[in-house]
């Protein structure tokens, strides 16, 4: 896989609390410069990521933001608000969590009514991207979710969070192309070495959701917080083909 | 002290994708059990919470979290949550700051954020998770006296959640004594600080006591206070 083949396959997310709203400024546009596939935005960067956008109008990158996520622990009243706030800043797609509680306990009908309600809330102009929790869910409530979702006609799933010590396994995607061959499979959780993404999309995986985009796109070195000092470094380009003629 | 006096300043949660209806059920009574102070969880889990303490009066303070885990919302989208957690029955609410704001110096909308949502959270006791491990001492200073000038009830030091690099290897980044020592000073007697995440024993319950913290809230709270 080429390197800009990789990198049109990620989707970065900067509102991590290690950052600031100069290094999120320049993680966006250099999202877009570079043509990843979407960057997803949190609920108070909804006019920033749309002003970033302007700046890079033949850019192909799409533009999100996430709903209660990772937890879905919110009310279905505020998840539908915020579906709203999303449809109405024009992006194109939101990265929903499920209520967790209520799918740990197996109550899928209390998830496909709080679904039932956000699809409504969604007005069919937005993608809706619910998550699956791969990492700490078993396969039986996966399983439950993806019947609720394909049920719903939902056709997009993400499968983790990658803020936690989970990791997504390679066998996890294989499970669930296998089993759900008609969703796009959006991978999150701690894939970062470009050897396992290029795994993940031979065994179904359609994009990577990955806070280590321009490493994994073998084009430079991501943003690192350095929990002694308390600074975060900005990402970098490296071109390889000048530093290998010096 | 017993460990009914421990339970006092103890907060019990359970904030994770695996925990079910009947982990929610136990850490009710857990909290009974102990006396626990409050109970942390997801604001679609409190209308449960509050109906099976179903109005005892020893019951512990049900608290609901906002823009939990990321705190990167807008004041009035912090505050609609809270107002749709009150009128779930939320008793407390604890929100996560918006850290980048602090990170980028807009403490105009630091200032904001604590003032729409102590509006919104009118007299219920509001607490700040300030992400402690993000900021330098200078910024942790100042994030104290805005929200004492606002009216913060109390600060909690962590979410616990997100693994940090330090030293040159990664773990999940919780309450520290220094952090607790230093919330204290910078609060001058006009909040109360909260230890949080990853407090996962009896020495470290101690330890953050001891540097000073009002409250320690934990996800082990029944397994500690049952070992003091």
């Amino acid at each position: 896989m080429y390197d800009r083949e990789a990198a049109a396959r990620l989707i970065s997310s900067p509102f991590t609390s290690n950052l600031d709203n100069a290094l999120i400024e320049r993680e966006l546009a250099d999202g877009f410069r570079a043509g990843i596939r979407a960057q997803i935005c949190a609920p108070g960067q909804l006019e920033l990521i749309r002003r970033v956008k302007e700046r890079f109008p033949d850019s192909k990158t799409r533009i999100g933001m996430v709903v209660s996520y990772p937890y879905g622990g919110m009310t279905t009243r505020v998840k539908c608000e915020l579906v709203r706030q999303a449809r109405e800043a024009g992006m194109d797609e939101v990265d929903i969590a499920p209520n967790v509680t209520a799918a740990a306990s197996q109550d899928y009908a209390a998830v496909e009514e709080e679904m039932c309600r956000i699809i409504e809330a969604a007005r069919g102009e937005i993608r809706l991207v619910p998550m699956l929790w791969m990492v700490k869910f078993s396969f039986e409530t996966v399983d439950g979710l993806c019947r609720v979702y394909k049920r719903l006609g939902i056709d997009s799933v993400k499968t983790s969070a990658g803020i936690h010590f989970g990791e997504m396994l390679v066998e996890h995607i294989e499970w669930l192309h296998r089993n759900y061959p008609e969703f796009c499979i959006e991978v999150a959780g701690r894939t970062r070495q470009r050897e396992k993404a290029e795994a993940m999309f031979r065994a179904g995986a359609s994009f990577i959701h990955t806070g280590s985009w321009r490493k994994l796109s073998g084009i430079g070195t991501d943003p690192a917080f350095d929990g002694a000092t308390k600074e975060c470094s900005a990402g970098k380009f490296t071109n390889y083909l000048q530093e290998a003629g010096k | 002290m017993t460990n009914k006096n421990y339970g006092r300043v103890t907060g019990g949660r359970i904030m994770e994708a695996y925990y079910d209806y009947p982990h929610l059920t136990n850490l009710v009574y857990e909290a009974l059990d102990y006396g626990m102070e409050s109970i942390q969880v997801f604001p679609n889990q409190v209308r449960r919470a509050k109906e099976l303490l179903d109005g005892r009066p020893d019951a512990p303070a049900v608290c609901a979290v906002i823009a939990y885990p990321h705190g990167t919302f807008l004041p009035e989208q912090k505050a609609y949550e809270i107002e749709d957690a009150v009128q779930e029955g939320a008793d407390q609410l604890e929100v996560v700051l918006n850290v980048v704001n602090v990170r980028s110096g807009d403490w105009a909308q630091v200032e904001r954020e604590f003032a729409l949502c102590r509006q919104a959270a009118g007299a219920r006791t509001l607490k700040f998770i300030v992400e402690a491990e993000y900021l330098k001492p200078e910024m942790l200073k100042r994030v104290c006296g805005l929200a004492a000038a606002a009216g913060i009830d109390r600060l909690c030091t962590s979410i616990g959640v997100y693994p940090i690099a330090k030293d040159g290897a990664e773990a999940a980044a919780g309450a520290e004594a220094e952090d607790v020592r230093l919330m204290k000073e910078y609060s001058g007697g006009k909040m109360k600080t909260v230890a949080m995440g990853c407090i996962d024993s009896p020495e470290r319950f101690m330890e953050l006591l001891n540097a000073g913290a009002d409250y320690i809230c934990t996800e082990f709270a029944a397994q500690i206070l049952k070992k003091l």
